[in-house]
């Protein structure tokens, strides 16, 4: 890795850092910004359902409430960095416990998916450039725009009715498993196919036009050694800086697939917790979402960089 | 980036549009489409509120083209009153988010140092945070709703644009048209108005049309969900939940909005993937 690039890096991690900086303050107005007194809420939670004067002045006394707002963020803040992510509005038990029951299932979908998109659109995009503006090529293209015009939702729904309902394959309601996550990773990875698929297509038919890949086909090469060996390092980076705002995509589309199969992780948590307009859990689910988005795109970037040493992670494409 | 760096490929642009044949598909399903939203609801007597319990769970007949659902409803006017409703919000959306990137992108490219950074690092902080975390917080904070879920997708989408729209703004103080301008002594409001606003909505509109799909895309989900139209509203998210339990019992009451927004997604992407063709060319 070339010295000026090891310095793009550390400043693209200060960025990262700042931007989650910049978005723990966003998500901490939601409770100021939220309707109703929190310490009302607070003790509605925790079975107090008609708090006296006293018992909110109490809780708005604990929790700072009454202070200046720079004070109260910095009281949510550092309880954050402590594991406080206050009490659940709907369940009265604290959201971090009912998190980390939660995450091992979302945690297994992410990978599942992440696996399952990268396997299917690396393969289709070879496959396509292989055999470029021949069937394959057009078949997969036609496959990549409609699951580019399904939503992730829709997807789900037809696989739960048909392969899980009718074909008696799989659970209905997700148990969390390895078992059972591989049909909603499907559905979430298929989000992010098109996307992926046809970028890294048209980056490796760049790379086969270039003048190595010219000298290695005089020399005897196979077009899909090339392509394999050769023209896929060199598309690496941009792709990857692809996956990195890929991950944006899955994470958004997780609530919704996992509320679709029932699946007992974090999104449909945040999910219910929209409906019960319980914004603890809400805050929970945007920290999780936005740590894990800004770390994996920069994650993804250094990748690039790594790979690639005249790799710009500040380019935007 | 290429849909910024041409400021003269209007004409190109909607040459895309009309001329290729990506464009033609998809302008041809957008108008069929239309005439779905518009005429539809008038061919069926009734509308998509009329329940008719003796004639529940109907297979599509010459009365009724897509059939009835559960509570004998014509499915043909529900799709028809949905893509009237899926149109309205998307407009509603995109116009919205375009509105508030065109006027961050003015103000931070005009602006001096500080407010400049100030806006860009607040869009840094927005897309930061996955788009459909933003639309569920401000749902958590409104409550869901019809009308709080078009200002949800609203919010969560215009941070990209108004990055895009600034970008414009600082490239275009240095055309030489615009020097020009400052040389004549044209008031700023005026090569404001006059000659960066045309070219930004142009540029901008392009890129929107690429967020257009994935903007059906949430509307329909959420509301599937229940966080967006009301359950039992004419509208395609909230039809594919009724019509989950009938899946095997009445599949047109599935597939008839399933189809409609494959359609919608499918039209929009095709004249996205012309537009940005016509503006690279």
């Amino acid at each position: 890795m070339a010295r000026g690039s090891f310095a793009q890096i550390l400043r693209r991690a200060a960025g990262a850092l700042a931007a989650a900086f910049g978005a723990s303050i966003l998500i901490w107005m939601l409770i100021p910004l939220a309707p109703g007194d929190p310490a009302f809420r607070i003790l509605q939670a925790q079975g107090v359902l008609d708090p006296t004067a006293e018992e909110v002045a109490e809780v708005t006394e604990l929790y700072g409430l009454d202070r200046p707002l720079p004070e109260q963020y910095s009281i949510w803040a550092s309880g954050v960095l402590r594991g406080d992510l206050g009490i659940s509005y709907q369940s009265g038990r604290p959201v971090i416990q009912e998190m980390q029951q939660r995450l091992p299932a979302t945690v297994r979908l992410t990978v599942a998916t992440l696996a399952i998109a990268l396997l299917i659109s690396v393969a289709a995009a070879l496959i396509a450039a292989r055999w470029r503006n021949q069937w394959p090529d057009s078949l997969l293209r036609v496959f990549a725009f409609l699951t580019a015009a399904l939503p992730a939702f829709l997807i789900g729904f037809i696989i739960l009715e048909f392969v899980v309902v009718r074909g008696e394959w799989g659970a209905v309601i997700g148990d969390g498993t390895w078992a059972g996550v591989w049909l909603p990773a499907l559905a979430l990875s298929l989000g992010v196919f098109a996307t992926w698929s046809r970028l890294l297509r048209s980056d490796l038919i760049v790379a086969q036009g270039k003048r190595f890949a010219l000298t290695l086909r005089a020399r005897g090469l196979t077009e899909g050694r090339i392509l394999t060996r050769h023209a896929l390092p060199v598309a690496a980076p941009s792709f990857l800086h692809a996956v990195g705002l890929g991950i944006g995509a899955i994470l958004s589309g997780a609530p919704v697939i996992e509320a679709v199969f029932t699946w007992p992780g974090l999104g449909s948590y945040a999910v219910q917790a929209v409906s019960a307009r319980d914004m603890p859990v809400i805050q929970g689910y945007a920290i999780y979402a936005t740590l894990v988005y800004v770390a994996s795109s920069l994650a993804a970037d250094i990748a690039a960089a790594a790979i690639d040493p005249d790799a710009d992670p500040d380019r935007v494409r | 980036m290429s849909a910024v760096e041409s400021s003269v490929g209007r004409r190109g642009q909607a040459q895309g549009l009309f001329l290729s044949p990506q464009g033609r598909a998809g302008l041809g399903l957008l108008v069929v489409l239309g005439l779905l939203a518009v005429f539809g609801p008038s061919f069926t007597e009734g509308g998509a509120y009329q329940l008719n319990p003796l004639e529940r769970l109907q297979p599509p007949s010459i009365a009724h083209p897509f059939g009835t659902d559960h509570l004998g409803r014509d499915v043909l006017a529900r799709v028809a009153a949905g893509a009237r409703t899926t149109l309205l919000a998307t407009f509603l959306i995109v116009g919205g988010a375009l509105v508030i990137s065109i006027a961050v992108g003015l103000i931070a490219g005009l602006s001096g140092r500080i407010v400049d950074t100030i806006l860009m690092r607040l869009i840094d902080v927005v897309l930061a945070i996955p788009d459909l975390v933003i639309a569920l917080a401000v749902l958590g904070i409104l409550g869901p709703g019809f009308g709080n879920l078009l200002l949800a997708l609203t919010v969560a989408s215009w941070a990209y644009l108004g990055r895009l729209a600034r970008i414009h703004v600082v490239q275009s103080r240095d055309r030489p048209d615009i020097w020009a301008d400052q040389l004549a002594g044209v008031s700023t409001a005026r090569i404001v108005a006059g000659h960066i606003l045309p070219h930004l909505v142009a540029q901008l509109s392009v890129v929107a049309t690429l967020r257009v799909g994935g903007v059906v895309m949430s509307f329909a989900g959420l509301s599937f969900l229940g966080l967006g139209a009301e359950p039992g509203s004419a509208e395609w998210g909230a039809q594919l939940a009724e019509a989950r339990i009938y899946m095997f019992q009445a599949p047109w009451m599935v597939i008839a909005p399933a189809g409609c927004i494959l359609w919608t997604i499918a039209a929009t992407n095709l004249c996205a993937d012309a537009l940005r063709d016509g503006s690279k060319a």
